[in-house]
């Protein structure tokens, strides 16, 4: 990899980085898997930088390429999580006080693929640019989204009534 | 109807930033996958392997083949290859080390290529004059296997071949080594030289 190529990508990541933290969040609880999770999109993000089209757009690409990276740590850690949840008491978390902050932790209660819908949409993409990220169709995103939003606003208003 | 899109965005605002990403974590990077100093450091282990595998192979030589003067190019032969060895750790320990948190990452480099540079001319110098003695073991060899070894001392033709063998095959032995370090260290010690031109045209 160049050097100018070097300078791009540390301009672009840190234009993006929130990106990095956002998938990261919804996807783990602890805090120091959070940390060596980012560190391992970066490298992968850095890795696969070369082969970057111009023409797609950063923050698209690196959604993606976190997202891919969370789901394959997911994917090798299930065993190890799924033993955790068994052996660990049943905690019961309190609904946060915080409006915005009970929604972010509604939307951490979906199942994974529409967690990243979601939160694909709620940070402005379009249903064609998340089905080419989640390589789902525009009309599948489109009917999921009409569910999650509509599961959304009832646990909200209902926590409130 | 609650406003799903303030509320994410509000939250989102809120979210915790990470520091802005340095060319010292960028170095880091490099150094997890292909990376010019993980490079470095991989073809000195490769170099080292191959000095043990060959110091292993003279100190059989030296064992098993009787014969004062062969034992004592051989033995030349075992204590710089130990020195070679020794060296290769001791660059990989000090010269190659990953910088420090609070080391400027264009320091660090200036500093990592002067050494390395430096060593690669001292260790091709001090080649040079490992060379003769190797020929001469190699030559020696035959001699003292056969039982033929007054030759090296009588016979003007054999002393000739050697000197012969000293004078065309030192240099190519030297070009060809040069060629070697080129092929295994160059390429990577220009890449780190390139992000040091790198940093030194962004200040």
């Amino acid at each position: 990899m160049s050097t100018s190529n070097d300078t791009e990508f540390l301009q672009l990541i840190n234009q993006h980085r929130g990106i990095l933290h956002k998938v990261v969040n919804l996807y783990l609880d602890d805090k120091l898997e959070r940390e060596d999770l980012i560190q391992e999109i970066l490298f992968q993000a850095f890795r696969g930088f070369q082969n970057f089209r111009r023409e797609a757009q950063f923050s698209t690409w690196l959604y993606k390429v976190s997202l891919n990276t969370v789901f394959s740590y997911r994917r090798k850690n299930e065993r190890r999580q799924q033993a955790e949840q068994q052996a660990a008491p049943i905690e019961i978390q309190e609904l946060p006080s915080d409006e915005s902050a009970e929604l972010y932790y509604h939307i951490r209660q979906l199942e994974p693929v529409n967690r990243m819908i979601i939160s694909l949409h709620l940070d402005g993409y379009g249903n064609q640019d998340i089905a080419a990220i989640t390589g789902m169709s525009a009309n599948t995103i489109g009917v999921r989204l009409h569910r999650i939003r509509e599961t959304l606003t009832l646990k909200l208003t209902s926590h409130h009534d | 109807m609650t406003d799903l899109q303030a509320l994410w965005d509000k939250h989102s605002t809120r979210e915790e930033q990470s520091k802005a990403l340095q060319e010292k974590d960028l170095l880091r990077l490099h150094s997890n996958k292909n990376a010019p100093l993980a490079k470095l450091r991989k073809n000195i282990y490769i170099n080292t392997g191959f000095a043990i595998v060959i110091l292993i192979g003279f100190l059989g030589l030296l064992f098993y083949i009787d014969g004062f003067l062969f034992r004592l190019f051989t033995g030349i032969l075992c204590v710089s290859y130990v020195a070679a060895i020794l060296f290769n750790i001791y660059m990989v320990r000090n010269y190659l080390r990953e910088p420090a948190p609070d080391q400027s990452l264009k320091e660090y480099l200036t500093k990592l290529l002067n050494n390395m540079n430096k060593a690669f001319r001292s260790v091709e110098l001090i080649a040079l004059m490992i060379y003769p003695i190797a020929m001469t073991a190699g030559f020696l060899l035959p001699l003292t296997l056969e039982g033929k070894i007054d030759l090296i001392y009588n016979e003007p033709v054999v002393q000739g071949i050697l000197i012969a063998c000293y004078i065309v095959l030192t240099p190519l032995c030297w070009y060809f080594a040069k060629y070697m370090n080129k092929v295994a260290f160059g390429k990577y010690l220009n890449q780190l030289e390139d992000i040091l031109k790198d940093l030194n045209r962004q200040d």
